[in-house]
């Protein structure tokens, strides 16, 4: 089975190289593709490298992980991205998702969760059941 | 079909239609229509017109249906839309308009006879049909809505959805929105309960309700959403009347419940079509996150409003009644009770919150008329239409900002000549602000006009004797400026060489203090005028202190004190007749109240009692009570006439107990109360 392509967006280092961690142990079902550290970059990485799935941080330098959303979704409305919020920011997670935005995960987040929440948001992956 | 039944809801969808409609045509009058835009348009003046004609109302029906037919030669490219006949337009939608209020003030409709035929000289190849009056359904695929049957020509069956998310997820809202996101992508929701709002408020209590109009098996909805990360369990359930009022957190036993993992559902997977999305051409889903909205008649929120309150006061009388020991049965039980009304009024208020832009389209068509009933060039622009406010207060903020635009408009703004002259640019421009500031609402008015110069205001105040001439030149520029508030005192100047500001803006003033908000007046000469109001974005269930003075008790909202203290008879001084507190470095009025309210405010003072502490623009007073007796949640009954003109009175309350207590304004008590 071909990985789903990854790009994952945050501004802190720390945290993308988590979620690469995470994805890069996941018995090769995914992929990361690229790298952003803010939603300008993020933008533009996705027109570059059109992958199957963003990760995105929501508070980041020059444009917010939510604006970032909107313009990605305006590049390609079947953009499949998942925002990824600390505590506390529920009001900025709603927006998202009414943004367009396909789900969300929690900081400080554990693999399992993660990849729970990523399976269910590819189209076909609706199963969620491969195995770990 | 008896219609006066569906007059309240005839009335409040053609007028979002009419609103619509003004507001895409006066983006098109400044930036040209896009051909979305020209469909959106074509649209409604079609559903206006088979509203009207269902209701019986045949001049609203002719002119909706000249207007369409107009819309849809532009539709069909046989012309293009020119400023002209987009003036025409607005000119029809303002007439729509005039006769929607016609038709719910139960007065004559004007007949508009003069626009149609104005329409129809543009559509000159459009056959005349007879317009359409009776019955006779259009032959034109989309059979006309009838009146009252919002939402009932999607046929789709509905589905009552009940989610519960695992207790102890994370940002359940969110989660909330997720499941909200994915059903509409398998249906239309034409009901979601709590209120979509609150999901980001974070006290949403993890269950959803939602009735769903889809194709999709009710198997195959559950499934999907059973199996979405922390979905703790869905039921759903087949065949719901149309008019089911929502019990949230109600469980329907014997439904479909399906736990948190589900197997299946493969053979079809997310995203699959599922008959047809629903078409274009239905606009049934609104804004506001694009969920479906039920009618309910305002009236009838009114009196959820007003329950809520009475559950409230009797909740707290019921938590003094009881007093439990800590750990008791009993204090569980209250909390959890505590808890529920505090969710149930917080979703009853939020019900009742509308986006400023609902008001909008009325405000650009006041100013536009005015504009070009005085020959004037004005741009209004307006930010912020996406802050909510109580509909109550939205309402009663539209006479008030009307007058405002009227003044700006009428005296404010200088005539294009003196315009130039001034270095300005010859079109005028009025701002309106609308800005959430954590819990109170920012109403800012500003115009780019001649100003008011407070030092003219001071001489007239003086001249005609509102004021002595020492008082009058004791103002500051601030103060000076509040006197056009003063009733009577506009009037007085309307022919001097006051500019600035007109009538009626004690009107205003009032208005916005018995909302619970405060108004303040900047104004530069020669550089433009501004009004700043705050307002409370819900209304009606407020925190106040309770006290005592001359054997009544009084309420006073917590947002307008700053402080309580306690004043020694010693340490307060006289000063230009008036007694005041030294504090610090503030020099604090110390105003009694029981001697305001008896009329002697010289009376001596006790040697010691508590006071509230306010501020009106830069001064500070004190309200000497006789006792405060706590704060409480009070529910705020407006007065009926005559006390409603007694400005120092912003309401009444029912306690606990049963009493009354008036509820105090402190700044129009202030301004009662201080000779001048």
């Amino acid at each position: 089975m071909t990985p789903i392509r990854v790009l994952v967006v945050d501004d802190a280092m720390f945290m993308r190289s988590m979620i690469k961690d995470i994805l890069n142990n996941a018995s090769g079902r995914y992929e990361v593709v690229g790298e952003a550290s803010n939603g300008r970059e993020a933008i533009a990485r996705f027109r570059e490298l059109s992958p199957e799935l963003v990760t995105m941080d929501i508070v980041m330098p020059q444009l917010d992980g939510i604006e970032a959303t909107r313009e990605i979704l305006k590049v390609n409305p079947a953009a499949v991205i998942v925002m990824c919020s600390a505590m506390g920011q529920e009001a900025l997670v709603v927006e998202s998702i009414s943004a367009g935005a396909k789900d969300f995960i929690v900081k400080p987040f554990t693999s399992d969760r993660v990849l729970q929440v990523l399976a269910k948001v590819m189209p076909g992956a609706s199963g969620g059941s491969a195995a770990p | 079909m008896d219609t006066t039944d569906f007059l309240d809801l005839f009335a409040s969808e053609a007028r979002e239609h009419i609103e619509a409609q003004g507001a895409l045509l006066s983006r098109g009058l400044a930036a040209g229509l896009e051909r979305e835009e020209i469909n959106e348009l074509f649209r409604r003046a079609h559903s206006i017109k088979g509203m009207a004609a269902a209701m019986g109302f045949t001049p609203m029906a002719s002119l909706a249906h000249a207007m369409e037919d107009l819309l849809h030669r532009w539709r069909d490219g046989h012309d293009h839309p020119a400023p002209d006949s987009l003036a025409l337009l607005t000119r029809a939608n303002d007439h729509l308009s005039a006769q929607l209020d016609a038709v719910v003030a139960k007065h004559d409709v004007p007949p508009g006879e003069d626009v149609v035929q104005a329409i129809r000289a543009l559509c000159p190849t459009v056959e005349t049909r007879p317009a359409a009056g009776g019955a006779s359904p259009e032959a034109k695929g989309a059979p006309p809505a009838p009146a009252g049957a919002v939402a009932t020509h999607d046929t789709r069956p509905r589905l009552l959805i009940d989610v519960a998310i695992r207790s102890g997820a994370p940002l359940p809202g969110a989660r909330a929105m997720v499941i909200l996101k994915r059903l509409e992508e398998h249906g239309r929701i034409v009901e979601i309960s709590p209120a979509v709002q609150i999901l980001a408020t974070g006290r949403f209590n993890g269950r959803l309700r939602f009735v769903v109009a889809t194709n999709v098996a009710p198997a195959r909805l559950a499934s999907l959403i059973g199996g979405l990360p922390d979905v703790a369990a869905c039921e759903v359930a087949q065949g719901v009347a149309e008019d089911d009022p929502a019990h949230p957190g109600r469980r329907h036993a014997g439904r479909r419940v399906l736990p948190d993992r589900r197997d299946g559902a493969a053979d079809s997977p997310e995203g699959a079509p599922e008959g047809p999305p629903t078409p274009a051409g239905e606009t049934e889903i609104r804004h506001a996150g694009s969920i479906s909205t039920v009618r309910v008649a305002t009236e009838r929120m009114d009196h959820l409003l007003d329950g809520v309150g009475e559950l409230i006061l009797d909740y707290e009388r019921l938590k003094r009644a009881v007093d439990p020991e800590a750990g008791s049965e009993q204090e569980e039980i209250l909390e959890g009770l505590g808890r529920t009304v505090d969710g149930l009024r917080d979703e009853v208020l939020t019900m009742r919150l509308l986006p400023f832009s609902s008001i909008v389209p009325r405000l650009e068509r006041s100013a536009r008329d005015l504009a070009a009933r005085l020959g004037k060039s004005v741009d209004l622009e307006v930010r912020g239409t996406e802050v909510t406010l109580d509909r109550s207060t939205l309402e009663e903020m539209i006479d008030p900002l009307q007058h405002i635009l009227r003044n700006s408009i009428d005296h404010g703004l200088e005539e294009t000549e003196a315009r130039r002259t001034a270095g300005k640019p010859p079109r005028g421009r009025i701002e309106i602000e609308l800005s959430r500031q954590e819990d109170r609402i920012s109403l800012v008015v500003s115009d780019d006009g001649r100003g008011i110069d407070p030092q003219a205001l001071r001489r007239v105040a003086a001249e005609r004797r509102f004021l002595s001439r020492e008082a009058a030149a004791r103002l500051s520029d601030e103060e000076a400026l509040m006197l056009v508030t003063i009733p009577g005192f506009s009037t007085a100047t309307r022919t001097t060489e006051i500019s600035g500001r007109g009538v009626g803006m004690d009107v205003v003033r009032m208005r916005v203090q018995k909302l619970g908000g405060n108004l303040v007046i900047r104004s530069q000469v020669g550089v433009g005028t501004c009004l700043v109001m705050d307002l409370p974005p819900t209304v009606t269930v407020t925190r106040a202190f309770l006290c005592r003075a001359s054997g009544g008790i009084f309420a006073v909202p917590v947002s307008a004190v700053h402080g309580t203290l306690e004043v020694a008879r010693d340490r307060v001084q006289s000063s230009l007749g008036e007694r005041v507190l030294r504090r610090g470095e503030d020099l604090v009025t110390v105003l009694p109240l029981g001697g305001i309210l008896s009329g002697d405010t010289a009376a001596p003072f006790p040697a010691a009692f508590p006071a509230l502490l306010y501020h009106v623009g830069p001064r500070s007073y004190a309200l000497g009570v006789d006792e405060i007796l706590g704060e409480a949640l009070i529910v705020v009954k407006p007065l009926r006439h005559p006390l409603e003109l007694l400005p120092q009175y912003a309401g009444a309350a029912i306690l606990n107990d049963g009493q009354i207590a008036l509820i105090l304004d402190p700044v129009n008590l202030t301004r009662t109360s201080r000779p001048a």
